[in-house]
């Protein structure tokens, strides 16, 4: 019972948040980090067929074609960050770490809190042992997205076995037990910090 | 004249005697004398035809109806001088201003006239031989000058100077001196006074018939009869003419003896007086004469006689020769003249004007008896100036000339000119004095002279301070010709080697008088060709700067002239031998002005036949001076302006232009210069081989712009056109590897090889070939030809002495080599690599790891273990060469080579028999920490990592290999319960032992280690401690929303996040 409150306060931030930008028409925020949720971008159905084929590709693991199709889709329309996010995820499937590392950073300069371009570059970062870097992009991610889970135990993961920091490591898996008490795993990750602590 | 006068003076006499007539008719009949006072008496003056007889008749008829009355003598008188007149045409007119007529003077004087026209015509013939100086003229007489100052005379005139010598026309001097006297003295005639007669007695028919001796005897009967007659003077006077007319002198002169004595205040006394003093005279009884003569003068100058007086007592004293009292009068008498208003150089009439110069020639015998020009000197010192002195200097000096007393007549006129520097006839007296030594033939004289004159009279000098020298048209030009004659003279002298000695004297005195023409007359028509003569002077005596500056002067500075252009010509001429003189500080100077002549030559005269040569000759100098601007464009004004000229010529412009245009980077124009040149140069030619040279040059150079401007295409164009237009040019290799690098730049690799393959073949001695190899290696590497590529870099290892460079080529070659996987070849080369270059021992090292790592690829793990060892063993073996690097490949080596000791650890199981097999393991197992523990030791992070998993993995294998051990086969239920507690004792402490290594390589992390063996020591502690290390990362799924469209407010379920954290569900949120 007593996890649902914060579930629902999360609900009605998001809702309330949506209703402050219709109110405002949100282009207002147009120029802000988050941009490109609240604009409204036509995009062309040639490039939304092509995006989908690349899509399909993806999860067919043919990642080699669905690269050329989303640098197709990039060259058409640079203002959206999923197609940035989808190719640096298929790079990271082939191995290519440098170009995920590229494209997830063009998605970030169009909307640089996005919480899963944050989540795939901090996961990245932390392969090649860049864990401060890690750190950061994590923590640039729940600067907006507080309550983005992935990214809270990612961070909390990175602290504690890979930095070696077992309060901060507490903290992200304290919160977010917060938001999904019943993941076990998560409660036993508590416990163990607390005995080292 | 005189006689017509006489005529008009009979009119009104007859008319006067009719009154008589009338009067005594009407005393006799009508009335008396006093009736007269009523009667009107009208007087005309009329021609009468025949009138002396009717005179005589009226005074006969008179005499013969009339009683004898008081007018009887008159009448007597008036009818004896009519017969005289009638017998002897005797002047009856009486003019006080001519009552002398010298019968001489009229015959003389018509060919004085004549003379002086032919004078004037001398004249104007001097005039115009003025105009045409020749040197000969100062030693050759044939100005005359005298006549050039009658000339001038007029034009002074109006100052009112009656020294010009132009009154007095000299003198004619043909006649002798003896000649002269006689004329000069020559018995004067003296006109007749005329006074009427009225015959007091006789018959008119006995007077009529008488003539001169009836009337001496009417004369003489009226003295006689009326010896108180009251003009008995006058009727001696007329008896004494009439014993003249007829021959009787000398009764004459007794009456006038006796008439002078009884009548000293008659008024015929001067006339008397006149006329003994002539008869004195002409009878050489000067000194009676010259009394006579005095009585005159004494009566003064209301005298008609006293002018003729002062003339023949002057002469009566110079008979004497009492010259200074004979001076005395003769100048006295050219005062009166001047007194009587006269200007002496301005009579018109013929006698006097005769007299005049009679005068002034009598002057000059005196003073030259007296001893020439100073007694003249002396003579107005004591007499005063006279306005007139020069006409008597001048007169001397002609005198002296007509004797052939050159220096006498010099003296004379020099003597008044240095007493009157200033007086306007100065200058003529000069030009007479020159005159004067060339008519005496003396040279040096003639040339001091003028020499004076134009020093004395050249435009600057101090007299025409005093005179306006337009007032002199005559001295003008006898300066100009003066000028003239001196320059030519000297210049003449400057020529004759004879006078070798004084050829410098000479030259400086041509110089300076050819100056002074020119200071004086600049614009004169003779200017130009003394000018031409003065600069060719200079230019015979190497002075050829001023030469040059003379011909330049008369080139230009003067209307255009004959000798214009040739001028123009010698100046360049003059100019360029002065280069040849010139100090080498002035050559740069002296180009420039040859330079500057040239060009103004042929701007001025285009059509000479010279110019297209001075044209050439300056571009080229242009050229050497480097002004290549103007030399171009002076090459090109040849070739355009004389494209007919010499060939040569116009091959030598197209060589300035082809030069020049070079030197200002214009390559085209220099290129199509050069070609020109080529065209026009013989096939035999040496200089083809240089101008092939240059051709090539001004291609290459266009090349290098078009690079400077990075148009590489062009410019590698432009290099490799060198092989077509100039295939000879030893430029062209030079330009084909330009051209290679440019077309590599534009990464034209096919036309790059083409043309570094073509230097190679063609230039295989070339410097450059191994610049070609390297460029080619690059060249075949770009364009895909790995194996040409590596070819070239393994050949730039031989060309080159470079050990830098060498180890580079071969790890170029080795690594392109590989590229094209021929392997075969890049062991070759990797292994020449460490066989030549051991040291530096890291290049060595890591070259082996390259021939370990081809080895391991092409599965020759023989060679691959061995090359592994051979880089441990280099490392530990580089002493101070060893270094990081090193020990990082001996890490890796070591580790590579430690991998058997632990396969050799797993392979032991622990199988019956047991022990054996226990100890066998063991035995590798304490090998293989040996051998991992020994890694860490090089202190490689990721070696250490491998190296502390591998233990780990040795003690969790140890541990696991005991509890999987073969069980003994007798062993009951307990016995085998108890022998796996055993067991399990045993191992537990191998796999705490493991989990502890693991840990360690975690603790890796905190000093910023990270690798996949750490990684992988989590994988395992996730196993072995879940509850600490099993963590696994949330990854996200592809996103599967391109827009935010729609996504906008969409709550996402919190199972759906976490279970498939598909980033979709946050996109737009």
């Amino acid at each position: 019972m007593n996890v649902s409150i914060p579930v629902r306060i999360y609900l009605v931030h998001v809702v309330f948040m949506c209703l402050l930008a219709a109110f405002s028409g949100c282009a207002t925020q147009s120029g802000t980090s988050r941009g490109a949720k609240v604009q409204n971008v036509d995009v062309s159905s040639d490039v939304q067929r092509t995006f989908d084929q690349a899509l399909q590709l993806l999860q067919e693991e043919q990642y080699d074609t669905a690269i050329t199709l989303l640098i197709s889709v990039i060259e058409q329309e640079k203002r959206l960050t999923a197609p940035y996010i989808n190719l640096a995820m298929a790079y990271r499937h082939i191995g290519n770490e440098e170009l995920a590392e590229e494209n997830l950073l063009k998605a970030l300069a169009i909307d640089q809190a996005q919480p899963v371009a944050n989540n795939e570059l901090g996961i990245l970062y932390r392969k090649q042992g860049r864990f401060t870097d890690a750190k950061k992009v994590y923590i640039n991610a729940l600067s907006e997205y507080p309550d983005y889970l992935p990214v809270i135990k990612n961070l909390g993961i990175l602290c504690d076995i890979y930095m070696q920091d077992p309060q901060c490591a507490l903290e992200q898996f304290e919160k977010y037990q917060q938001y999904d008490p019943e993941d076990k795993n998560v409660k036993v990750w508590i416990a163990d910090l607390k005995t080292r602590i | 004249m005189t006689r017509q006068f006489s005529t008009h003076l009979i009119a009104v006499l007859i008319a006067v005697c009719g009154l008589f007539v009338t009067g005594c008719a009407t005393y006799n009949t009508e009335g008396t004398l006093g009736s007269l006072n009523n009667v009107n008496i009208e007087i005309k003056e009329e021609v009468i035809v025949g009138s002396l007889e009717k005179a005589m008749e009226s005074y006969q008829r008179y005499l013969e109806e009339t009683p004898e009355t008081a007018m009887t003598p008159e009448a007597i008188r008036r009818l004896a001088d009519l017969k005289i007149e009638k017998e002897y045409s005797a002047t009856v007119g009486y003019d006080s201003s001519s009552p002398v007529i010298d019968a001489t003077e009229a015959a003389a004087s018509a060919p004085a006239a004549s003379t002086s026209e032919s004078s004037n015509s001398a004249v104007a013939a001097e005039i115009q031989s003025v105009h045409t100086p020749q040197s000969d003229n100062l030693t050759k007489p044939g100005t005359n000058v005298l006549d050039t100052i009658q000339a001038e005379a007029a034009i002074i005139a109006g100052a009112g100077n009656a020294a010009s010598a132009g009154s007095g026309a000299i003198a004619d001097l043909s006649e002798s001196e003896k000649e002269f006297s006689e004329r000069a003295t020559r018995e004067q005639q003296i006109k007749t006074s005329n006074s009427p007669i009225v015959s007091p007695t006789g018959k008119a028919e006995d007077l009529q018939a008488a003539g001169a001796m009836e009337a001496i005897e009417l004369y003489k009967g009226l003295l006689k009869k009326y010896p108180l007659y009251e003009r008995n003077d006058q009727v001696m006077y007329q008896l004494s003419r009439a014993y003249e007319e007829i021959g009787q002198v000398e009764k004459a002169i007794e009456t006038l003896n006796v008439m002078v004595v009884k009548y000293p205040y008659s008024r015929h006394l001067d006339e008397a007086q006149f006329r003994r003093a002539e008869y004195f005279f002409m009878r050489k009884r000067y000194l009676d004469a010259e009394e006579a003569y005095q009585v005159v003068l004494d009566i003064g100058k209301g005298s008609a006689f006293y002018e003729l007086a002062l003339y023949k007592q002057g002469w009566a004293f110079f008979k004497q020769e009492l010259y200074e009292e004979a001076l005395k009068d003769f100048i006295a008498m050219l005062d009166f003249k001047i007194d009587e208003g006269y200007e002496l150089e301005q009579i018109d009439d013929k006698i006097a004007k005769k007299r005049i110069d009679d005068t002034y020639r009598v002057i000059s015998l005196s003073f030259s008896y007296l001893g020439g020009a100073d007694a003249i000197v002396d003579f107005f010192e004591k007499a005063g100036p006279r306005s007139y002195e020069a006409s008597v200097y001048s007169h001397l000096g002609e005198y002296y000339l007509d004797k052939r007393r050159y220096n006498d007549a010099a003296l004379a006129y020099n003597s008044f000119v240095e007493r009157n520097p200033l007086n306007k006839v100065a200058p003529y007296f000069n030009i007479r004095v020159i005159e004067i030594y060339l008519q005496g033939g003396f040279p040096k004289l003639v040339i001091d002279s003028k020499k004076n004159f134009s020093n004395t009279y050249g435009l600057n000098a101090e007299y025409w301070q005093f005179f306006d020298i337009q007032q002199f048209p005559v001295v003008l030009t006898f300066l100009k010709s003066n000028l003239s004659d001196l320059a030519s003279h000297y210049h003449a002298l400057y020529q004759d080697k004879r006078l070798y000695k004084t050829k410098q004297e000479n030259y400086a005195e041509a110089i300076h008088w050819y100056r002074e023409f020119f200071k004086s007359f600049p614009e004169d028509v003779l200017a130009p060709e003394l000018n031409y003569k003065l600069a060719a002077l200079m230019l015979e005596n190497e002075d050829y700067r001023d030469a040059a500056l003379e011909y330049e002067r008369t080139a230009y500075d003067y209307p255009r002239h004959e000798k214009s252009s040739e001028a123009a010509y010698a100046a360049v001429y003059a100019y360029r031998k002065y280069l040849t003189k010139a100090p080498p500080s002035d050559i740069v100077l002296v180009k420039r002005e040859i330079i500057r002549s040239s060009l103004k030559f042929v701007e001025n005269f285009p059509d000479h036949k010279h110019a297209a040569v001075i044209l050439s000759a300056a571009a080229d100098m242009l050229y050497e001076l480097k002004n290549y601007t103007l030399a171009v464009k002076t090459g090109r004004q040849l070739i355009e302006q004389y494209p007919n000229a010499d060939q040569k010529l116009v091959r030598s412009a197209w060589l300035v232009v082809a030069h020049g245009s070079f030197d200002q980077t214009n390559y085209q124009d220099a290129e199509v210069a050069y070609a020109k040149v080529l065209s026009l140069t013989e096939a035999k030619d040496e200089s083809r081989v240089k101008l092939t040279e240059n051709l090539a040059a001004s291609i290459y150079k266009q090349g290098e712009e078009a690079r400077k401007l990075e148009k590489h295409r062009e410019a590698a164009n432009h290099f490799l056109r060198i092989a077509t237009v100039t295939p000879t040019a030893k430029i062209r290799p030079t330009a084909e590897y330009d051209a290679a690098a440019s077309l590599i730049i534009l990464k034209d690799w096919s036309a790059a090889a083409t043309v570094l393959e073509g230097f190679r073949k063609h230039y295989p001695q070339n410097e450059l070939q191994s610049e070609i190899t390297k460029k080619l290696a690059i060249v075949y590497k770009e364009n895909g030809n790995l194996m040409a590529s590596a070819a070239e870099f393994e050949r730039i290892e031989t060309e080159t002495k470079d050990e830098t460079l060498r180890r580079e080529a071969l790890e170029q070659s080795a690594e392109l080599y590989v590229k094209a996987e021929s392997m075969k070849d890049a062991l070759r080369i990797y292994t020449r690599y460490v066989s030549v270059f051991p040291h530096p021992v890291e290049n060595a090292i890591e070259t082996r790891q390259k021939i370990a790592d081809i080895y391991k690829k092409t599965d020759n793990n023989k060679k691959y273990i061995a090359e592994l060892k051979t880089i441990v063993q280099a490392d530990s073996s580089a002493g101070n060469e060893r270094t990081d690097r090193t020990r990082y490949l001996a890490a890796n080596a070591a580790l590579i080579l430690t991998e058997p000791s632990l396969t050799a650890f797993y392979e032991v199981k622990l199988v019956k028999p047991f022990k054996k097999n226990l100890n066998k393991k063991k035995q590798r197992m304490k090998t293989a920490i040996d051998k991992y523990n020994k890694l860490i030791d090089y202190e490689v992070s990721e070696v250490t990592a491998a190296a502390t998993y591998q233990l780990a993995e040795i003690y969790f294998h140890f541990s696991r290999a005991l509890m999987e051990s073969e069980r003994p086969g007798d062993l009951n239920d307990l016995e085998l319960e108890q022998y796996n507690l055993v067991l399990e004792e045993q191992a537990y402490p191998f796999e705490e032992k493991a989990i502890s290594v693991h840990e360690k390589n975690i603790e890796l992390l905190s000093i910023g280690v990270y690798n996949k063996w750490i990684d992988r020591s989590i994988e395992k502690l996730a196993v072995l401690m879940p509850a600490r290390y099993a963590r696994s990362e949330q990854e996200n799924t592809f996103v599967k929303s391109l827009t935010s469209t729609g996504q906008q407010g969409k709550s996402v379920k919190l199972e759906e996040q976490l279970k498939a954290p598909d980033a979709t569900a946050m996109i737009g949120d």
